[in-house]
């Protein structure tokens, strides 16, 4: 069900009056349980199995991490036992494949079947949910959660469950205790401006861009290098109105319900190094992994090359992630190098004082969008095409809409302003107003019924 | 959770105030309640003046022999456009599908043109729309047509409609067979079994009968965008914001829809069409629906029924054509509904099953115009002054 869908439209007012009704009693908790459970449930039913596995998994894990002397024990059954079903139904047709390329290539006859598995929608966000619980408990920075319902509505909640953000159980678990509060009128009205700007992102600009992107990337060879290198531009703002309109979504249809889920997106185009970007892009998941896995292998705590090698190991498996592919390595990896280029970079006196901030943000926005050649890409041999296109081929005419244009370069000016002295500009009534009533006209007028998925959803 | 580790404890007591703060962001767009009244009256003001003074009714109603263009018969604005001022100028209309538009003849050869020619003056206005059966003329009757209330309408049914379970919406049918206008026909209650849509069309095309707007947006998109959606449109003429050709105007209605030719010509051989007997007939219960809604709004219903081609027709095809009319016709007569039901034309002024050429509307208009239920029911509301409306 998404959240741009007429279902969801009726799904969400349901559920919301209900909430309104029993957000005081008991009953509060389990309404949003059985939202969630719905929510999920809705494209294939037998999937809600599946989470109900994670979340019970987890939910002991917690208890017996906290009474067993046995700690690490317990903590490592209950990370192998929840990345189990990630392993199988996410990296196994990769797994397979790889190996009978690996065996074709030595000229061993050791072929397997390739299997067709369904990947359940957010089977990434809520293992990382689930299993950032339960390392914190193994830390001890969390008390285990004794509620079996909380714990479920932590796991579940239906607005953060299939593309995030990913919850921190310390953020999301402590609004639920000892009972969540009602929501408020201004909650709502909170939640719907939240919304709207999501909506706007996905419907208006996201699905805009993607029909560009989609007709020069099914066929690459066709076109030039300069409509490849817009196209790849395109994609670069479309995946950021997609993903960041999705959690804009997310984040209002809880603040709605009068919970908050945290910040995913900051204006990541504006960063002036690839770690700034990182701060800024996907923030729950690159902060997840910074907390679970970068710093468990030290960090920067133990030179630089051990640094940059747990630097380069975190952001290929950040790759490895969002989809299990070779060009997904590649772009982690890329991602990687940039890191380690800007960090150096940032050291110097130079590069920090006399550099321009709109040069920094020029040239992390430059890579980023090559990276992202290798993230859109449909396989290896169709990324290389694509750069080598892009370098090596002419000029022609790339029939880029100047619609499309406007738009981004509107939103590209709003976001220096909105991070400028000139803030308060944006923050007067009159052009927040303004701004409101513009997008929904917008998304009336030229917003299409049809309704594509969300790019992010796939992980 | 109890206070048993204080640093979780902490941990969740900061979680719970935060939720009480406004939330971080990364834009300045966040509205009080006062804030979305006023969003929601600026949004509200602008799509209802907008869809009510968008002048886009133009001047080429005012021709005469006017009829929707073809490729604007989807633009159900533009209809509800077309009727205001229609019956501001014509005292009655004629409402059907192809047959009326006059698929195989120009604006000045159609039925409602041979009907002004032997009447003297321009009574009737061609409100044919292209592929409107009799269930899509049930929902533009209800949800387009409120301007026709109290007048007279004389209103064709096609018996094509009922010709098979694909024709009755009873099937899906493939391709071309497709059904049209599945906006206007029943979305929720007496939905046709051929119909299977996604909750979003349905919700769509109710959204879409309610509120002017979005009608209003479907007419834009129709006229401004050659019947695509804007963004896609973009793609297409890139460094465009609409088409600088374009709008109502520039769609031509003189022409035929299909050249016009006698349907031997086109290599039409008789058919053994099944035929749907009324009482299991979906288009035809429709129709009934559609005459009862018209009859309620006061207007002064006139049924032409046929002429279908039965010379398209084997033998026993022909037999079940008319064990079906003569249900119709029937029904008619006990509900006090004026009719005429022609006899059919001569073979060669048919461009297809049922849609006649020119000399084939003359000689329909002739036959009409003589006959005594239809005299009798013009006299019921014919003016007593010609009526010189409606000429360009």
């Amino acid at each position: 069900m998404l959240f741009h869908s007429w279902p969801f439209a009726v799904f969400g007012i349901v559920v919301y009056l209900g909430y309104l009704l029993l957000s005081r009693t008991r009953l509060g908790l389990l309404w949003l349980l059985a939202a969630s459970l719905f929510f999920y449930g809705w494209a294939g039913p037998r999937f809600v199995l599946l989470l109900l596995y994670v979340i019970a998994v987890n939910f002991a894990a917690g208890l017996m991490i906290e009474r067993s002397g046995r700690k690490k024990l317990w903590v490592a059954g209950t990370v192998m036992a929840t990345l189990a079903p990630l392993l199988y139904y996410k990296y196994g047709v990769f797994g397979v494949e790889s190996w009978n390329a690996a065996a074709a290539r030595l000229g061993m006859k050791l072929g397997l079947t390739v299997p067709t598995i369904l990947l359940p929608a957010g089977l990434s966000f809520l293992t990382f949910h689930a299993l950032g619980y339960s390392i914190d408990c193994y830390r001890s920075h969390l008390q285990a959660e004794r509620n079996p319902l909380r714990f479920a509505v932590f796991v579940a909640f239906f607005p953060k469950l299939l593309a995030g953000p990913i919850e921190r159980a310390s953020h999301f678990l402590g609004q639920l205790a000892p009972r969540p509060k009602r929501p408020t009128a201004t909650d709502l009205a909170e939640g719907m401006s939240l919304f709207v700007v999501g909506l706007f992102k996905k419907v208006a600009l996201a699905d805009y861009l993607s029909l560009y992107v989609d007709k020069v990337y099914s066929a690459p060879d066709s076109f030039d290098g300069l409509t490849l290198a817009l196209a790849t531009f395109a994609f670069g703002w479309k995946i950021y109105f997609d993903f960041s309109g999705y959690t804009d979504m997310a984040r209002g249809v809880a603040k709605a319900l009068g919970l908050g889920l945290a910040l995913n997106f900051n204006n990541p185009y504006l960063a002036t190094g690839l770690g700034d970007f990182w701060n800024r892009w996907h923030i729950s998941l690159s902060s997840w992994f910074k907390d679970y896995l970068y710093i468990p292998l030290g960090g920067n705590r133990k030179g630089t090359l051990r640094t940059y090698c747990n630097m380069l190991f975190t952001m290929v498996i950040s790759g490895l992630w969002h989809g299990a592919a070779w060009t997904f390595v590649i772009w982690g990896f890329l991602h990687a190098v940039g890191r380690f280029a800007t960090r150096e970079l940032e050291r110097t006196r130079l590069y920090r004082e006399r550099v321009p901030r709109l040069l920094k943000q020029l040239w992390v926005f430059l890579f980023v969008t090559f990276a992202w050649i290798f993230f859109r890409a449909a396989d290896l041999p169709q990324a290389l095409l694509i750069v080598k296109r892009i370098f090596t081929t002419g000029l022609a005419d790339p029939r880029f809409p100047a619609a499309m244009l406007v738009l981004c370069l509107l939103i590209w000016t709003y976001q220096h302003v909105y991070e400028s002295n000139a803030k308060h500009m944006l923050e007067w009534a009159p052009v927040r107003v303004g701004a409101t009533a513009y997008m929904l006209f917008h998304l009336v007028m030229f917003g299409s019924s049809g309704s594509q998925p969300f790019v992010y959803l796939q992980f | 959770m109890t206070a048993r580790v204080s640093p979780a404890r902490e941990a969740t007591t900061e979680a719970a105030r935060q939720a009480a703060q406004p939330l971080p962001n990364s834009n300045s767009i966040r509205l009080s309640w006062r804030e979305w009244a006023i969003t929601a009256f600026v949004f509200l003001a602008v799509l209802v003046l907008l869809s009510m003074f968008w002048p886009a009714t133009g001047t080429q109603f005012v021709c005469a022999d006017y009829r929707l263009p073809s490729d604007l018969s989807s633009d159900y604005w533009m209809f509800r456009q077309w009727t205001r001022y229609g019956l501001a100028h014509y005292p009655a209309v004629i409402l059907g599908d192809s047959v009326i538009w006059g698929q195989y003849a120009k604006n000045d050869d159609t039925l409602s043109h041979h009907l002004n020619a032997l009447l003297g003056r321009t009574v009737f206005a061609n409100m044919g729309v292209d592929g409107l059966h009799p269930a899509a003329m049930e929902g533009m009757v209800t949800y387009y047509g409120g301007a026709l209330t109290d007048a007279p309408v004389l209103v064709h049914l096609n018996p094509l409609w009922l010709a098979s379970r694909e024709q009755d919406l009873q099937e899906a049918g493939q391709g071309e067979t497709r059904f049209n206008h599945p906006k206007l026909v029943a979305q929720v209650l007496h939905r046709p079994s051929a119909y299977h849509p996604t909750a979003t069309e349905v919700t769509t095309a109710l959204l879409e009968r309610q509120v002017p707007f979005l009608s209003w947006k479907e007419h834009l998109i129709a006229t401004y965008y050659g019947g695509m959606a804007p963004t896609e449109w973009s793609l297409e003429n890139p460094y465009m914001l609409v088409s600088e050709d374009r709008g109502p105007s520039s769609f031509s209605a003189e022409d035929p829809g299909s050249p016009p030719m006698p349907w031997r010509e086109r290599g039409i051989e008789p058919q053994d069409m099944p035929w749907i007997q009324p009482a299991d007939s979906y288009q035809w219960h429709a129709f009934q629906r559609t005459i009862r809604v018209l009859k309620s709004g006061g207007n002064r219903v006139f049924v032409l029924l046929g002429p279908f081609n039965i010379h398209a027709l084997t033998p026993a095809s022909q037999a079940r054509y008319q064990a079906a009319t003569a249900a119709m016709a029937k029904w008619l007569t006990r509900e006090h509904i004026p009719y005429y039901a022609p006899p059919v034309l001569p073979t060669d002024l048919y461009g297809d099953a049922s849609h006649p050429l020119g000399e084939g509307y003359r000689q329909l208009a002739e036959e009409l115009f003589s006959s005594p239920s239809f005299r009798e029911w013009r006299k019921s509301w014919a003016p007593d002054k010609p009526h010189t409306g409606g000429e360009a």
